[in-house]
């Protein structure tokens, strides 16, 4: 139980929660903020952190384990892989996921690929600047 | 496994209940979903055996109610259930008096995390409180299954985000959990199974995480395709 | 401690402030009025003796002594009136012992009837309670008696008593304490055991409303009016006089003694059968 209230991570109610969950760590670890090896929390903690029921927490976990992102042995809690090949990938494939989504609606308007990377820089660094500033 | 078989209920010639089918399972959170009407609430009440049906049949784990199975199912009502003279501590006291299965850790860590006083009356409790009192005479019983009649209904927003928390916590783990509603959208992200009801038939069960892997569809997408056909 | 017990004892704590005012109400009211009434009584002898210096004896002879059940009569408003206040608060009682768990905003039957154990328990410890009060209120009369007659030695000379201090033919006359306290065994188990069974068929035209609502409740009045007429009918018949009906009192006794098991069995199956199938909250 949480007395928080709303869920750090909103969730949409079209894509399974679980995988939801899924991704919301592979952000955290392709951003640095979850690092190789370092311990995350139980499933419980994660369960009531989320908002999510018991069950959905243990399925996320489990299709990170099977993807090989975290790692749990015995009794002990589960860390994130220290392999440097599936960490590397994970940040790869949000990469190309965003990229592949931002490609197929933009592709609609028929932009030629140079204007459009001209105007992704352009935004992108704007972008960054004015969250450099909100930061400070 | 709750297995509830071809069911019907007819109150005064007119029916509630036809033919509803439909089975929760232990780790499971089901949730019968319909927008109007008293069938799901009579539902509950008759896997509880509280309201006589005229046909079919439930099973709890393979068996018909009897006594000894109101240790291993609860259920929480959306009305008070204890008297308007008793004091919240009392209500407590009654319980372990009662119930091989009551748990008075979880009792005691409950009263503290609803913020609720045993001095008080019964009779004193806002709705908020007393929806309170009501989950946690219920969550307090180490039974493998929860029954919970509209948990979330006329209280105030903080008690419905007190209450959603439980839905999130240990104290539903490994236990089958049914309940009702008629608002989904605050509550989809926690439900399991969802069972959609409406004129006293199930109109369709299914997985809410296979929905939206399979079809990329929110329960409410799917109620609405069901609803408006 | 077994549930069963547990119930009753819940059952008890649940009435015992209306149940401890009946009781005070029947203190006040009887020893008060007895109280008042030999005070105006002994007003009106010393007044007489004032007029007419004699002694009590005197006065006595002129006027008559003051037997205790006349005593008790002069008081019977304060005597009866408790006595019936108490009869009507059980039979209240009877009714309100279910209808409390069902109406109004806590439904407490939603909790008795998913504890743990056989249904029927609820309906015994309801029984149990309602037979314990009545027989409850019966013991106060019994012992408050010897208090009314206490009181009577104290405030009148003995020379306004009769010789003899009649409690147990007053007992033995009264139309309402004879029915309280049988003079005979037999008679307690026929009084008493009609009392019992009288609630049980209320019992269970209660459960049959609460199963099927106004159906049930219309099975409910047929039932009780039916069962009435049967428990009846062998007393008018044979009072009316028919010659082809003569029976001895024992085997009329007997009769209404087979009825009344008969019905009691009747009632509690019905009752067992309607708390574990049909009831509905």
């Amino acid at each position: 139980m949480n007395e928080t209230g709303g869920p750090i991570v909103p969730f949409n109610n079209r894509d399974p929660v679980y995988l939801q969950v899924v991704r919301h760590f592979k952000v955290e670890i392709a951003t640095g903020k979850l690092t190789a090896g370092q311990v995350i929390p139980s499933r419980r903690e994660l369960a009531a952190l989320m908002n999510i029921n018991p069950n959905t927490a243990q399925k996320a976990y489990k299709e990170m384990e099977d993807q090989l992102l975290i790692v749990t042995e015995g009794n002990s809690p589960s860390r994130v892989t220290t392999d440097e090949r599936i960490l590397g990938v994970v940040r790869e494939e949000l990469i190309s996921e965003a990229v592949d989504a931002f490609v197929a609606s933009v592709r609609l308007i028929g932009v030629p690929v140079d204007e459009l990377l001209h105007v992704v820089k352009r935004k992108y660094e704007t972008m960054h600047s004015q969250h450099k500033e909100a930061e400070s | 496994m709750i297995e509830v078989k071809g069911i019907s209920k007819k109150y005064g010639g007119k029916s509630v209940l036809r033919d509803v089918t439909f089975s929760a399972e232990r780790g499971q959170i089901t949730c019968l979903i319909g927008i109007n009407g008293v069938g799901k609430s009579t539902v509950l009440k008759a896997i509880m055996g509280l309201a006589p049906l005229n046909g079919g049949q439930i099973r709890i784990d393979g068996k018909p109610l009897d006594k000894h199975l109101y240790e291993k199912v609860a259920f929480v009502p959306d009305v008070i259930t204890m008297p308007a003279s008793m004091k919240v501590g009392e209500c407590l006291d009654w319980m372990r008096d009662f119930y091989r299965s009551w748990n008075p850790e979880r009792a005691a860590e409950l009263l503290s995390f609803f913020r609720l006083n045993p001095p008080d009356r019964v009779s004193s409790l806002s709705k908020g409180n007393a929806s309170k009192l009501n989950l946690l005479l219920g969550l307090s019983l180490d039974t493998d299954y929860l029954l919970m009649d509209e948990p979330f209904s006329g209280i105030d927003i903080f008690s419905r985000e007190q209450i959603a928390s439980v839905f999130t916590s240990h104290l539903i783990e490994e236990r089958g959990v049914i309940l009702t509603t008629h608002e989904i959208s605050d509550i989809e992200h926690l439900v399991d199974k969802a069972v959609l009801l409406d004129q006293g038939t199930v109109r369709m069960t299914f997985m809410c995480e296979e929905v939206r892997m399979n079809e990329g569809k929110s329960v409410l997408d799917v109620m609405r395709e069901v609803y408006r056909a | 401690m077994n549930r069963y017990v547990k119930l009753v004892l819940m059952e008890m704590h649940r009435f015992w402030k209306l149940y401890a005012a009946l009781i005070l109400v029947t203190l006040v009211s009887q020893l008060g009025g007895l109280y008042l009434t030999l005070r105006k009584y002994m007003n009106g002898v010393n007044g007489e003796l004032t007029l007419n210096p004699q002694t009590y004896t005197d006065y006595a002879s002129r006027f008559g002594k003051l037997p205790f059940e006349i005593a008790m009569s002069r008081a019977a408003l304060w005597i009866f009136g408790p006595v019936v206040l108490c009869i009507a608060a059980l039979l209240l009682y009877v009714f309100l012992i279910w209808y409390r768990d069902w109406l109004g905003k806590n439904t407490f039957a939603y909790r008795l009837l998913m504890l743990p154990t056989a249904r029927m328990n609820l309906f015994w410890s309801k029984l149990t309670a309602v037979i314990t009060f009545v027989l409850g209120l019966v013991a106060l009369q019994i012992v408050l008696l010897p208090v009314h007659l206490t009181l009577y030695r104290t405030l009148i000379p003995a020379a306004l008593r009769p010789a003899e201090s009649p409690l147990v033919p007053f007992v033995r006359h009264d139309p309402i304490f004879r029915t309280l306290v049988p003079p005979t065994f037999l008679e307690f188990i026929l009084y008493y055991g009609a009392g019992v069974l009288a609630v049980t068929i209320v019992f269970t035209a209660i459960l049959l409303e609460r199963s099927f609502r106004l159906k049930g409740l219309v099975g409910g009045i047929l039932y009780t009016v039916a069962a009435a007429a049967i428990l009846v009918s062998p007393i008018i018949l044979v009072t009316s006089g028919a010659d082809s009906l003569a029976i001895y009192p024992m085997e009329l006794f007997l009769l209404e003694l087979g009825l009344g098991v008969i019905l009691l069995a009747v009632s509690l199956g019905l009752s067992r059968y309607l708390m574990n199938r049909k009831i509905t909250v």
